[in-house]
């Protein structure tokens, strides 16, 4: 199954867009459909593709995606899982709770309104959770006579943005409210020789991600017959019976004893939720299990990280998987979104980008995020309250 | 194969005489064992490997609010499919043991069959079960009739409430799916109640699989491990793994009708759908065609507009 987090500034049409997706591929069953005109009659509208992901009172009186909304979704034997994440800035932990959920997304771009600093900054933060493949879909064609010009004006822009940042994407002309180049080619955009946004979206393919080695965090200890048992999730690999694992931090060398899953087993590979017994060491939560290869080990690291809540220089936790360690976050710059110019800072607020250097009390055990996204992320929490995050590159 | 409800219901009272009662007494009556796993073999043609998937993202989660909360952390088993198989992930999590007491809501009006299967599970799983009910409102008489929503508050949300307090529990694992319901897709997995409501106009942030739980007196979590299954994933597990389930879920002929139940829970709002299914294999068969909404005949999430946003809200499960 694939994520797709759709994303864009507010009112650019994200629900909309989704809505008419399940429609016109016939994915919505009678009754939501009848739910949605008999919502829509009761506030005196006519039929609002966006109510079927926004169910919230609030969402439809007011016309705005408050949380992020997952729906499935199948054509032609792929599995989708749909993410509509909220524009509004206020509600930018909403949308990043919906984006690292996904492996690609769709950022929507209003013909008539353009390009504005929230379109900018999901697309910065798309980046900066790791998703790669984007769809642009430039929406409300219909409301600027289908023009091209429009079209490429905004293409022009974003892709300028988009290759400074990294990003490869592709776009596409469409009217979410009228059906244009959705699901079926527009007959109003001739000029428009590319695919459908539906064709589009069949072509994206998950990546494989992953070590050719074992790699596993310890999430719990667990005893049983006064026997410890290391609780964890394989992140990448295998494991078999009697093999020699290698331990982070300390780099001690042990014997797998017993592997459970729950019932003995003699190997176990990814991405199984396992028990495992040792020979002689002692674990606890945090300590990461290597076999050939070992992890980076991470004691101060400099790096772009997103904020959703006032970040100063200061001391928190710093998160990947189930380590956590104390650390000291020291600002150094923040960026100014719509012209990627950086300047001199030292907090940050909700919705900011910064580049901070992150200074460990102990070290962690990681992974280049293209390479093992599970080790690869990491969370800044105060007083177990996230507050920011980013990735290893 | 097309479905249509058989009848909606309106009151207990009405399923409580007269014909429809005996009609539900023959469908909950007649030969039944407690239904364990009835699939057939046949050939699969989907490959199932991507439940692996799941299972080790449920399995993380449940660890994960087991190691935060111990044994401030409690199990909601309604025992339907969803929660049994939940039940089964954490005795897989577990290996081989549920170290978390199991709660059953019951307000005396759920299927009888829900009962039987209940107390034969909690015996050969050794679960540490706590039958919840309240008693004040029951004895008050308490009914569908005096409104869907009252009804729920009363003898689900109410009860809860009470159980959650005498134990004083600070978790429960429930075991809804964004799939279900518009509203349920917009939960978290870690979702905080203050005061028991939900607050899902600031729900905290919850970036890949770390959870964050701000700890504070008033607050208590809801933990939902199967968020990102859909119906058909329950039931390609249920079969993969051979979890027993009740055996309301499989059709039989009932005065002519082939009748089975998509949904369960109490017998006033509860209705059977037409179907011909009557192994695992036929109702996975069915859900890859069908487009009806699963709770289509769950009387209370259609009664009113926002109906459910407002029973989660209440805390509701």
């Amino acid at each position: 199954m694939l994520g797709v987090v759709f994303v864009g500034s507010i009112d650019h049409g994200k629900s909309t867009l989704i809505g008419r997706l399940l429609y016109d591929t016939n994915s919505l069953p009678k009754e939501k459909i009848e739910e949605v005109k008999k919502a829509c009659e009761a506030l005196g509208k006519e039929f609002e593709f966006a109510y079927i992901l926004d169910a919230l009172e609030e969402e439809r009186k007011d016309q705005i995606t408050i949380d992020m909304a997952q729906t499935f979704f199948s054509w032609k034997g792929k599995e989708y899982c749909i993410i509509d994440a909220p524009g509004h800035k206020e509600f930018l932990k909403n949308m990043l709770t919906g984006a690292t959920q996904a492996n690609a997304a769709v950022l929507i771009v209003s013909a008539k309104d353009g390009i504005e600093e929230q379109t900018k900054r999901h697309a910065f933060l798309l980046k900066l959770v790791g998703i790669e493949k984007v769809i642009v879909a430039v929406n409300k064609m219909d409301l600027v006579n289908y023009s091209q010009k429009v079209f490429e004006k905004v293409k022009r822009e974003l892709k300028n943005y988009f290759s400074s940042l990294g990003i490869k994407a592709c776009f596409v002309p469409i009217s979410a409210l009228k059906g244009d180049n959705v699901a079926r080619p527009s007959e109003k955009m001739s000029w428009y020789e590319g695919k459908t946004f539906l064709e589009i979206l069949q072509e994206i393919e998950k990546e494989k991600r992953g070590l050719n080695d074992f790699r596993m965090c310890v999430q719990d200890v667990y005893e049983k017959n006064g026997e410890k048992i290391y609780l964890g999730n394989i992140a990448s690999g295998e494991i078999k019976i009697h093999e020699e694992v290698k331990i982070f931090p300390g780099s001690k060398r042990d014997e797998v004893v017993k592997i459970l899953i729950p019932q003995e087993t003699r190997h176990a590979k990814f991405p199984k939720a396992i028990g495992i017994v040792l020979e002689k060491e002692n674990l606890a939560r945090g300590y990461v299990l290597a076999k050939a290869t070992e992890p980076l080990e991470i004691n101060e690291l400099e790096t772009w990280i997103f904020a959703i809540d006032k970040i100063e220089n200061e001391k928190y936790d710093f998160c990947c998987s189930t380590q956590k360690v104390k650390c000291f976050v020291e600002i150094k710059e923040k960026i100014d979104l719509n012209n990627l110019a950086s300047a001199k800072a030292s907090v940050l607020e909700n919705g900011d980008v910064g580049r901070v250097k992150i200074k460990l009390e102990k070290p962690v055990f990681m992974e280049r995020f293209a390479v093992l996204p599970e080790l690869g992320k990491f969370t800044i929490e105060r007083e177990n309250y996230t507050i920011g995050g980013g990735i290893l590159v | 194969m097309r479905y249509k409800e058989i009848h909606s219901t309106t009151s207990a009272q009405k399923h409580c005489a007269g014909m429809e009662q005996k009609y539900l007494n023959t469908f909950l009556h007649s030969n039944w064992s407690v239904g364990y796993n009835r699939s057939v073999n046949k050939m699969q043609a989907v490959d199932y490997s991507y439940l692996d998937e799941l299972e080790a993202r449920s399995i993380f989660i449940i660890r994960e609010a087991y190691y935060r909360f111990r044994d401030k952390l409690a199990i909601l088993w309604s025992v339907g499919k969803d929660s049994t198989t939940m039940l089964y992930l954490v005795k897989k999590a577990f290996l081989g043991e549920v170290p978390i007491p199991v709660i059953h809501i019951d307000t005396s009006c759920k299927l009888e069959e829900i009962y039987a299967f209940r107390d034969k599970l909690a015996k050969e799983w050794n679960l540490k079960l706590i039958i919840a009910k309240n008693e004040q409102a029951l004895k008050a008489g308490m009914s569908p009739e005096k409104g869907r929503l009252e009804c729920c508050t009363a003898l689900k949300t109410e009860a809860l409430r009470q159980v959650v307090e005498e134990y004083g529990f600070k978790a429960l694992l429930a075991a809804i799916r964004r799939d279900e319901h518009a509203i349920r897709a917009k939960e978290r997995a870690f979702s905080p109640r203050e005061n028991f409501t939900w607050n899902y106009k600031a729900q905290p942030a919850e970036l890949w699989n770390h959870y964050a739980t701000k700890e504070e007196s008033a607050l208590h979590f809801r933990v939902h491990p199967m968020l990102h299954w859909r119906e058909i994933d329950i039931w390609r597990y249920i079969k993969r793994e051979r979890i027993p389930v009740v055996s309301l879920y499989f059709a039989r002929k009932v005065n002519g009708k082939w009748l089975r139940y998509r949904s369960i829970g109490c017998k006033p709002c509860c209705t059977p759908i037409e179907s011909k299914a009557d192994t695992i294999d036929k109702i996975i068969e069915e859900l890859e065609r069908t487009k009806i909404p699963e709770r289509a005949g769950r009387a209370q999430d259609k009664e009113r507009e926002y109906m459910m946003q407002k029973l989660r809200a209440l805390g509701y499960m």
